[in-house]
């Protein structure tokens, strides 16, 4: 199956080297939609939105990361993931990030000024990446 | 001379202090482990980051244009001074605040202040200088909302035109016993890494490049800026280290000069004591 074969892929997080890993694909939140990187995939630079990212490791079992704004580089050698935070389900509080969505909800409606807009959708962004990560995750197991 | 009751009292003070220096050594010895490895650990994502940006910007064939890229007539400056909330910690403050006088002071058109950490506040405020911003110093987890307040008031001022360079002076960390006062142009970013033209690998993009540098840019002003404050943050501790352990010797050096001191004077004193008696003795002898 050309699904096994694997290529490796890292998670650089702003502050620390996340994850280095061999996957056999990727599924990333893009800016212009979720999309899919197998191996020998274009030298490619994407933007990320903060998301669920999803990676199927070699023995076949599937990792979820909330990642947040970022990018990810296809290079010939290597997928990076460049990303300001990346949580794994385990680090998620998924109370906190429930709260995080109702609050944000809540000011969305309220909000006038196109700056507020901006941050307040940033924020219910990231909200919504912990608790899709957590949800899969908890699934998936 | 000094009382023995005097010097006595002096080298119980020189020894509590000895006692606070050595505290802060160790404190500042185990904060010094911490920020090292987060200045290191932060390396590979701004290498990263600065690599796709020229690879973006080289493939483009120097058409790109984005506000943060663009060279204004440079009618105003801003400084952004990177400094420490708190002293003690030797030269380090003053290291930085001098290359950034010397900055300022060599400035022909009006420059403003953004300054990160009090002392730097502090002595430019002294000196009359007007701070046009001042954010406190990070907490030492260094936290992404404590950096993202801080480079998005310069994303937005700069945006705004409220000054057409901004740079930014910190103390990058060399190793325990060396920082390098460290002086960068933070914005307009880019110029010069055009020189690198020709990337070696022709990428595509989603979205578009220039879409795309919307998002790199500020993210690359949030990196030098985080790289930034984990460099100042491992030299200040570097440097409290360095000075502490310093002023512990020299309290060390001290209480044993005292102790010396105190011993003599209560040689004398016994010696004092002791011909006092044996005078007595005689005087009492003469008479019968």
């Amino acid at each position: 199956m050309a699904d096994e074969k694997t290529f490796p892929f890292e998670i650089l997080a702003l502050q620390k080297l996340f994850l280095r890993d061999d996957v056999r694909f990727v599924i990333a939140p893009g800016q212009e939609g979720v999309f899919e990187i197998l191996a020998n995939h274009a030298p490619f630079v994407f933007a990320l939105k903060p998301g669920p990212l999803r990676m199927r490791m070699p023995g076949g079992q599937d990792q979820y990361v909330a990642v947040g704004t970022g990018f990810l580089i296809v290079q010939k050698d290597r997928t990076t993931v460049l990303t300001r935070s990346a949580e794994r389900p385990e680090e998620i509080d998924v109370e906190r990030a429930r709260r995080a969505k109702e609050r944000a909800e809540q000011r969305l409606q309220q909000a006038k000024q196109d700056f507020d807009v901006a941050r307040i959708q940033a924020s219910l962004e990231r909200a919504l990446a912990r608790l899709k990560v957590a949800e899969y995750a908890s699934l998936a197991s | 001379m000094a009382s023995l009751r005097d010097i006595r009292r002096r080298i119980k003070g020189v020894t509590n202090i000895r006692q606070v220096t050595r505290a802060m050594n160790m404190i500042a010895a185990a904060r010094l482990r911490r920020a090292q490895a987060k200045a290191e650990s932060a390396r590979p994502y701004a290498e990263r980051l600065s690599e796709i940006l020229k690879d973006v910007v080289a493939s483009s064939g120097g058409a790109l244009h984005h506000p943060l890229m663009a060279q204004r007539p440079v009618k105003s400056v801003a400084l952004v001074l990177v400094t420490a909330d708190r002293g003690l910690c030797g030269a380090f403050n003053a290291g930085i605040i001098r290359e950034a006088q010397r900055f300022l002071i060599d400035q022909t058109v009006p420059a403003e202040l953004i300054t990160v950490g009090r002392k730097g506040r502090d002595h430019f405020q002294r000196l009359g200088y007007t701070i046009s911003q001042h954010f406190p110093q990070p907490s030492r987890e260094v936290r992404l909302e404590e950096i993202g307040a801080i480079s998005k008031r310069i994303i937005s001022d700069y945006g705004a035109a409220k000054y057409d360079q901004v740079h930014l002076a910190y103390a990058k960390f060399i190793n325990v016993l060396k920082s390098e006062p460290t002086l960068i142009q933070l914005l307009p970013l880019g110029q010069g890494d055009e020189a690198a033209k020709g990337a070696k690998t022709p990428y595509q993009f989603e979205p578009e490049a220039e879409e795309l540098l919307n998002t790199l840019l500020p993210q690359y002003v949030e990196v030098l800026m985080y790289r930034a404050l984990v460099e100042s943050l491992a030299s200040e501790q570097a440097a409290r280290m360095v000075a502490m352990r310093a002023a512990t010797d020299s309290a060390s050096d001290m209480i044993s000069s005292l102790t010396r001191e105190y011993n003599s004077a209560r040689q004398t004193s016994i010696t004092t004591a002791l011909l006092e008696v044996v005078a007595g003795a005689d005087a009492l002898a003469k008479k019968e």
